[in-house]
């Protein structure tokens, strides 16, 4: 065993259940012993040290070894900093894949020598919207979606340096499934599972329409302030950046949502259902998978199916034709320059 | 008819023995020749006298694992293990021993609610007690003036302001215990009352109005300058809330100064904001008394919170920080800090910058929703902090808190049971402290303990139901329809909510959404909104049966306050329900499609073919229009028969109303009889054997009448005066489960010695002692 680089162990049935949040009020005196983690459990070994030096460390360590020889040693050129500081540490990849082959979920983590556990909480890869990065960091977790349906599947670990991967254990099948029955049990996994999907790509279309008619409303606002600033007033053109504030007005404060002054948003008077409040209430559904969809949540998807696709287009239109055009008759009447439009350049 | 009436007596008088028995305490010890000796007076066979059921004792089944809304604390300054509390919706409670265990000491007088405890600074047995709880949110008691206590909370003898509803500060004199000033805010729900600012030189004997605005308009604050008791501040504070709508703030409020012991006032002005204000709250702090803080709610996001350093002449605002007035802007100064002061509310808030900034105070497993708090003087790390969720301690500044885990306050708008063997299980939703399900009763010598209960859903909780033939399916609401069915075998949750169809526009839930479950089918439910909904598959999916069954009343077609107020009106129709929505849901459990449905706008809508078909019925005798109806029960024995109650609290008018139909809803008649003209009812049982045997539940107490609703009875067995929300009745066991608001639940087990007083037991002689 030791001298395997590295070894999944057996991996006991990972256990789905409805976790309560009882007596969570009731101050910090009242004793309570922790629970194992829920998930499927992964214990794995790893050989101490793998070889997984980084350009850095091992730069460092020609370094100390030439000078303690007392030898010349060669300075590192920009290139070589610059390779430095932009590769990707090596890490270890637990990859879970379902019983069809399909990959659900990756965890990722740094490599060290010993034994370990790893706790996968059942749950597929999130997909949530990237956006603000800064610093590119491999190990930062995507986070987790949908719960998966109980059945079997399989791990695999590999290590991961320089882009190639290496399979150290695996795959190593194992188990999910449901403790503390239902009354009223679940008859359909699949169904469900497919369900759950289907509202979790309608809602990642939602939220990406949504944030995608955000941007368009503040580079239409610019442009629109943007012709303001020319000396000489250019009415047609703010007539069309107005028009399509107006739609993107409509889109995000009436289809997307509704602004609401009052604490609850039960408080306000009667009005149609905005895309956000159905979606909640149909993926409010997801978190509790220990539950078949109600109709109400199968029928509030099919509207949205319905409602949003019109939705969907109009933003479309306005951010493949209506602004571009806009933007580039910015551009040829010289208005200054906004965010996201390539300023006009000719060479003399 | 002798025979009978003779065994009627004989039944009064077994029923007055077993009282008696059960008062003693002798129990099964008795002897026989006792039976001759009741030390309680004998009782006249042919007086339903409410003593007379006194051995018919309501069990608290709690539970104090939520605990309820805390109003205020009086601490002993000289001792600080001896407190009393305040509840909002549930007495006065004091403790000796640092809340180890607590004595409830105001169970049994006008009131339950509560808003202000104060301790005489000079006499730590002498206590003065504001009831009627100091804010104006939707679920609010009112109370009946002042009462004081001169041996410690023994007993309380009321001092008058009995019309001033809620009662906003108290100050007793340090040097002068006859001198006492009692800010009465006066009724959120009409005009009127005693409202003001008052002052007593003689305990408490007679009083004398020191500062009045108007009969809109009310004194929520007065705090007195420490080193010099000539020096007084109040704010006041106008506001009004009905059914249909909620003005949080008008040109009445305003902050005063007296300099002459209270005796005239000055409007204080200088650089205070001139927009409407809301609720205000004002402190002096001991650490400087030159120091004055106000936090301010006003319409033109005006408010903020202001600091005077000239004992308020002039103000500045030291930013924007405030709270809701409707519920919070309660301010305490710290005791060595004077840059240093808490703010509860929502997630209370505390800065050490005089207002500048502010941070959490701290949450840590700790409930939201603070009102009260006392901090310890000697050690200001260490203070007491109650809310919605009762009182936590912290001897860190509030990183960590000790919950007072054993007081039994909770809310409860609804009780259901379930059919669970060999214990029954007891269901409701409460006021801000989630719905929640425990045992009847349990194996253990100690009785049913706070481990026992388990929450169905979270937020505020109404009407929970459960499957009759599988208690493991249980439905549980949250505010405004928000409706789960949560499964007992796993702890799962499902929402359940209807959702408004294609192209329809949102319904209008009220924040109390009746939801029943069918006598004819065990997986059919029904809910309302401003339409009422049915599902045959246990919510899984919705039909919507009626259109919008409401008298549709633009909610700004009454002057309030002898006005019609803008849009931008402090706080307009913040945190209360749309108007013109379902509140109460019948399903007769005779005949299978014949449904009532009140609103809270005063219609009760009659079908008898499942929804397609629906008539109105829109007045009723002795009724005020457009009065909220609280509850509807149709008849166990005739399907012809319907009872309903209505609520007119929120228009100032607390007359009980219970009217009786024998035509489904087309003509009614009162069966209000004898009950007491202050006491709204709530909710209605009728037993399931006897059909005279009617159950009333009050906003003071517990009825039931067993002529069919001629004579009512207050049953009062070990019940506090509390409002009984809600009644319900567990079959095999043959108990009754009362939902209180305030005090938990209550279970009057095996309530079948009531069957047996029939009506000719009370004939003409009868005059009911309640």
């Amino acid at each position: 065993m030791l001298e395997k680089e590295g070894q999944i162990f057996p991996v006991k049935d990972g256990l789905m259940m409805v976790m309560s949040g009882e007596r969570s009020l009731n101050g910090s005196m009242p004793y309570a012993a922790k629970n194992p983690e829920v998930g499927a459990v992964f214990t794995y070994y790893l050989k101490d040290k793998l070889a997984v030096k980084s350009l850095k460390e091992k730069r460092k360590e020609q370094e100390s070894d030439l000078f303690k020889k007392g030898e010349k040693i060669p300075m590192p050129t920009p290139e070589q900093l610059k390779a430095e500081e932009t590769e990707v540490p090596a890490y270890i990849s637990f990859t879970i894949k379902d019983s069809e082959g399909n990959v659900v979920r990756e965890l990722r983590k740094k490599p060290s020598g010993g034994i370990q556990r790893i706790v996968w909480d059942m749950r597929y890869q999130a997909s949530r919207p990237v956006s603000s990065v800064t610093k590119f960091d491999v190990l930062a977790d995507a986070g987790s979606g949908i719960a998966v349906a109980p059945g079997k599947y399989n791990v695999t670990m590999s290590l991961v340096t320089a882009g190639q991967t290496k399979v150290l254990s695996g795959p190593v099948d194992f188990v999910c499934r449901t403790i503390g029955s239902s009354s009223l049990p679940v008859k359909d996994n699949k169904a469900l599972l497919a369900f759950h999907k289907k509202v979790t790509e309608l809602s990642t279309a939602v939220r990406g329409t949504q944030t995608y008619a955000q941007e368009l409303n503040q580079r239409a606002l610019n442009s629109l302030q943007a012709i303001n600033a020319l000396p000489n007033a250019v009415p047609e053109l703010s007539a069309k950046a107005k028009a399509i504030l107006k739609q993107l007005d409509e889109v995000l404060n009436q289809k997307f949502d509704r602004k609401s002054e009052f604490p609850s948003y039960e408080e306000n008077p009667p009005a149609p259902v905005t895309i956000n409040a159905r979606l909640g209430t149909v993926s409010s559904a997801l978190w509790g998978a220990a539950n078949e969809p109600t109709q109400t949540a199968i029928d509030g998807y099919n509207i949205l199916m319905e409602e949003f696709p019109p939705v969907y287009e109009q933003v479309k239109k306005i951010g493949e034709t209506d602004l571009p055009e806009l933007e580039k008759e910015l551009n040829r009447v010289g208005a200054p320059l906004t965010p996201g439009r390539l300023p006009v350049f000719k060479k003399n | 008819m002798k025979k009978f009436r003779s065994i009627c007596r004989k039944l009064l008088f077994a029923t007055a023995t077993t009282a008696f028995l059960l008062l003693t305490g002798t129990g099964l010890k008795a002897q026989p020749k006792e039976k001759n000796k009741p030390a309680v007076a004998p009782v006249k066979s042919d007086t339903l006298k409410s003593s007379v059921f006194n051995g018919l004792k309501c069990r608290s089944i709690g539970p104090a694992v939520a605990s309820g809304r805390i109003a205020d604390f009086a601490v002993n300054p000289k001792n600080h293990s001896e407190w009393y509390v305040g509840v909002a919706s549930g007495h006065v409670w004091k403790t000796t021993n640092n809340g180890t265990t607590f004595e409830p000491i105001f169970d049994n007088y006008g009131s339950y609610s509560i808003g202000v405890v104060v301790m005489d600074p000079q006499n730590s047995s002498t206590i003065w007690v504001g009831t009627g709880e100091n804010n104006h949110q939707r679920a609010l008691g009112y109370g009946d003036g002042v009462y004081k206590s001169t041996d410690g909370g023994k007993t309380w003898k009321n001092m008058g302001l009995k019309e001033s509803r809620q009662i906003g500060g108290i100050v007793v004199h340090p040097k002068n215990s006859n001198i006492v000033f009692v800010a009465a805010e006066g009724s959120v729900w009409g005009p009127g009352g005693e409202r003001g600012l008052y002052k007593t030189t003689d305990g408490g004997k007679t009083w004398k109005k020191v500062l009045e605005i108007s009969e809109n308009t009310g004194v929520n604050n007065v705090v007195m300058d420490p080193e010099n008791s000539d020096v007084l501040y109040a704010t006041s504070e106008q506001r009004r809330r009905h059914v249909h709508t909620k003005i949080g703030g008008g040109p009445e409020s305003a902050v005063y100064k007296s300099i002459d012991g209270g005796n005239t006032w000055d409007k204080l002005t200088n650089g205070i904001p001139t927009a409407d204000k809301g609720g205000m709250g004002i402190a002096i702090s001991p650490v400087d008394p030159n120091v004055v803080y106000l936090i301010i709610e006003a319409a033109e996001e005006a408010g903020g919170f202001y600091r005077s350093n000239d004992k308020g002449a002039s103000w500045q605002k030291m930013g924007s920080y405030t709270a809701s007035g409707q519920y919070y802007n309660e301010i305490f100064c710290d005791p060595k800090e004077v840059n240093k002061v808490y703010s509860t509310e929502t997630v209370s808030q505390v800065t050490e910058d005089g207002g500048k900034t502010w941070k959490p105070v701290g949450n840590n497993n700790r409930h939201v929703d603070d009102h009260a708090m006392w901090i310890d003087p000697t050690d200001n790390k260490h203070f007491m902090i109650g809310g919605d969720g009762g009182i936590y301690e912290t001897f860190n500044s509030g990183k960590d808190y000790i919950f007072k885990s054993n007081l039994p306050v909770t809310q409860f708008y609804r009780v259901q049971v379930d059919n669970s063997e060999p214990f029954y299980y007891v269901y409701g939703g409460t006021q801000d402290n989630n719905s929640m399900g425990g045992p009847s009763r349990n194996f253990q010598r100690i009785g049913v303990i706070n481990e026992d209960w388990f929450d169905t859903n979270g937020g505020d909780g109404f009407f929970s139901q459960i499957d009759p033939n599988d208690p493991n399916i249980v439905y549980a609401e949250s505010q405004y329809g928000g409706m789960v069915r949560f499964d007992r075998k796993n702890g799962s949750r499902v929402s359940i909510k209807p959702q408004p169809r294609k192209g329809e526009d949102t319904y209008k839930w009220n924040w109390n959404t009746p939801l029943i479950l069918s006598h004819h089918l065990s997986t059919r439910i029904f809910c309302a909104a401003n339409k009422v909904f049915r599902s045959d598959d246990r919510g899984n999916s919705w039909q919507v049966i009626s259109e919008d069954l409401t008298a549709k009343i633009d909610r700004n077609t009454w002057p309030v306050m002898g006005k019609y107020w803008p849009s931008n009106a402090v706080a307009k129709d913040k945190s209360t329900s749309l108007y013109g929505t379902i509140v109460s849901l019948e399903e007769s459990p005779l005949k299978e499609n014949l449904l009532y449905a009140g609103t809270d706008d005063g219609l009760i809508q009659v079908t008898e073919d499942g929804g397609k078909t629906w008539f109105k019925a829109e007045k009723f005798p002795g009724i005020p229009e457009n009065t909220y109806v609280s509850d509807i029960l149709a008849s166990k024995f005739d399907e012809n028969v319907v009872y309903a109650a209505f609520d007119n609290i929120l228009r100032d008018d607390f007359k009980p109303y219970i009217l009786k139909s024998t035509d489904k809803g087309r003509t009614w008649v009162s069966l209000s009889g004898n009950l007491p003209a202050n006491g709204t009812v709530h909710s209605l049982q009728q037993d399931f054997v006897n059909a005279d045997l009617l159950f009333a539940g009050t906003e003071f107490g517990f009825y039931f009448s067993v002529d069919g609703g001629k004579i009512w009875v207050a049953l009062k067995g070990d019940l506090p005066t509390i409002p009984v929300r809600d009644i319900t009745i567990q079959k095999r066991e043959n108990d009754l489960a009362i939902a209180t608001f305030g005090r938990g639940f209550y279970i009057l087990d095996d309530y079948t010695p009531l069957r047996h007083f029939k009506k000719t037991c009370s004939k003409k002689k009868v005059k009911s002692s309640l």
